[in-house]
């Protein structure tokens, strides 16, 4: 092995994607390790639970990056353009099928819905806030959804968010905000601090 | 909540990591700029109840091992076509080629040349035709005519029908070679043949000249 050569671990992820243009299996092995975990968390997200969905698109994904590296838009960093790029296949997927309305149209079953009445006196239960969360979640629009995976499931900062979404940072923010207070208002009974 | 798009980034830090009453002097300032206390504590229950709502719900789920294995045979294949691809379509300089061509039918031309004579399979086949010619010599036929004199039974004419004509020859080069088919008529059986018209016994020019007449 050249002895100058860098360590693939301190490689750049556009350093890589070069390196798996001339379909080098080290590279690819080391950028799929960096993002594969993450990648199959933000689009199990997006894709409403469905984990051999999201397994499958996963995979899809990558697919994509060994057969097409070329597609590889070298002007973005290459963070900002697989979250893109996943998103869109998972807004593409949704549409393609009948899960949004089935989704939205979810009701509590009568069990749950004591359990919430119950819980209004006695403070949160936390999974009763997951379920009303991810049932108000499932009713936002797709910009919406993405905002929020993307500042409180993958934590990205504001910049990288506004470079993922192709909007401005200022409207990053402005939309956080409103989503909080949304949220703070319509998820109040749950709060866990009362 | 006004003007939320000046907002600067730390507040949204301070949301997610700290309560209002952990708040340094600064800090606190920077925050009731914006959003009072109450506001503050009330979003920041919300973000950290979302977030703690958002790893929950994937913390389970783990990526699967045979979708490593499917990719790195993809990226396998890819290597062997990007190999074989990058032979096909390797673009020759066309100086290069026209020297690869000519170079080609040069080696052709040389190897012609060399193995003409020691290569049995070239070796050259002449047929000689012999074309005989036939001369024909023209050849003059003479014919020697000789009349016979017989005596006749019948009294002798005056005028002979025969002209006697000796020791002279004639030759006619247009003569037919069927020469068994002359014949020589007499005046008399002449006479006979002829129906009509003056008897060349009576010809004038047949008695001055002794001319004989032959069928």
């Amino acid at each position: 092995m050249f002895p100058f050569r860098k360590k693939l671990e301190n490689r750049t992820d556009e350093e890589l994607m070069q390196l798996i243009c001339d379909a080098d299996e080290q590279a690819f092995t080391t950028l799929y390790m960096r993002y594969s975990q993450k990648m199959l968390r933000f689009i199990y997200r997006l894709l409403r639970s469905d984990e051999e969905k999201a397994q499958d698109m996963l995979q899809d994904l990558f697919m994509k990056i060994v057969e097409h590296p070329e597609r590889y838009d070298q002007s973005l960093k290459f963070s900002p353009w697989i979250y893109k790029v996943a998103g869109n296949m998972c807004f593409n997927e949704i549409r393609n099928t009948k899960n949004r309305l089935r989704l939205v149209e979810t009701e509590f079953t009568a069990d749950e819905l004591i359990q919430k009445h119950e819980n209004i006196f006695t403070g949160i239960d936390a999974k009763n806030f997951s379920i009303e969360y991810n049932r108000h979640f499932n009713k936002l629009e797709e910009e919406q959804q993405l905002l929020l995976t993307l500042r409180f499931q993958q934590e990205l900062q504001i910049k990288e968010i506004a470079e993922i979404m192709n909007i401005a940072e200022g409207t990053v923010k402005s939309r956080i905000f409103y989503l909080l207070k949304k949220f703070s208002v319509l998820l109040h009974e749950f709060n866990p601090a009362k | 909540m006004e003007n939320i798009n000046q907002y600067p980034d730390a507040i949204l830090n301070l949301l997610k990591n700290k309560d209002f009453a952990s708040l340094t002097k600064n800090e606190k300032t920077e925050v009731e700029a914006f959003l009072d206390e109450e506001l503050y504590a009330k979003l920041r229950e919300t973000y950290s109840q979302i977030q703690s709502s958002e790893r929950d719900f994937v913390n389970q789920i783990k990526v699967r091992s045979q979708t490593q294995n499917a990719l790195l045979q993809a990226l396998e294949g890819r290597k062997k076509a990007t190999v074989w691809d990058g032979i096909v379509q390797y673009k020759v300089p066309f100086w290069q080629a026209a020297a690869a061509v000519l170079l080609v039918f040069s080696s052709f031309l040389l190897m012609g040349k060399n193995n003409k004579a020691d290569s049995p399979a070239m070796a050259t086949i002449t047929d000689t035709i012999k074309v005989v010619k036939q001369e024909v010599e023209k050849v003059l036929v003479y014919d020697t005519v000789r009349f016979i004199e017989k005596p006749s039974k019948t009294k002798a004419k005056k005028s002979p029908a025969i002209i006697l004509v000796k020791n002279k020859q004639r030759y006619h080069s247009n003569l037919p070679n069927n020469s068994d088919n002359l014949s020589v008529l007499s005046l008399k059986n002449r006479k006979q043949i002829q129906r009509s018209g003056y008897s060349l016994s009576d010809d004038s020019l047949v008695n001055k000249f002794n001319f004989v007449t032959i069928n």
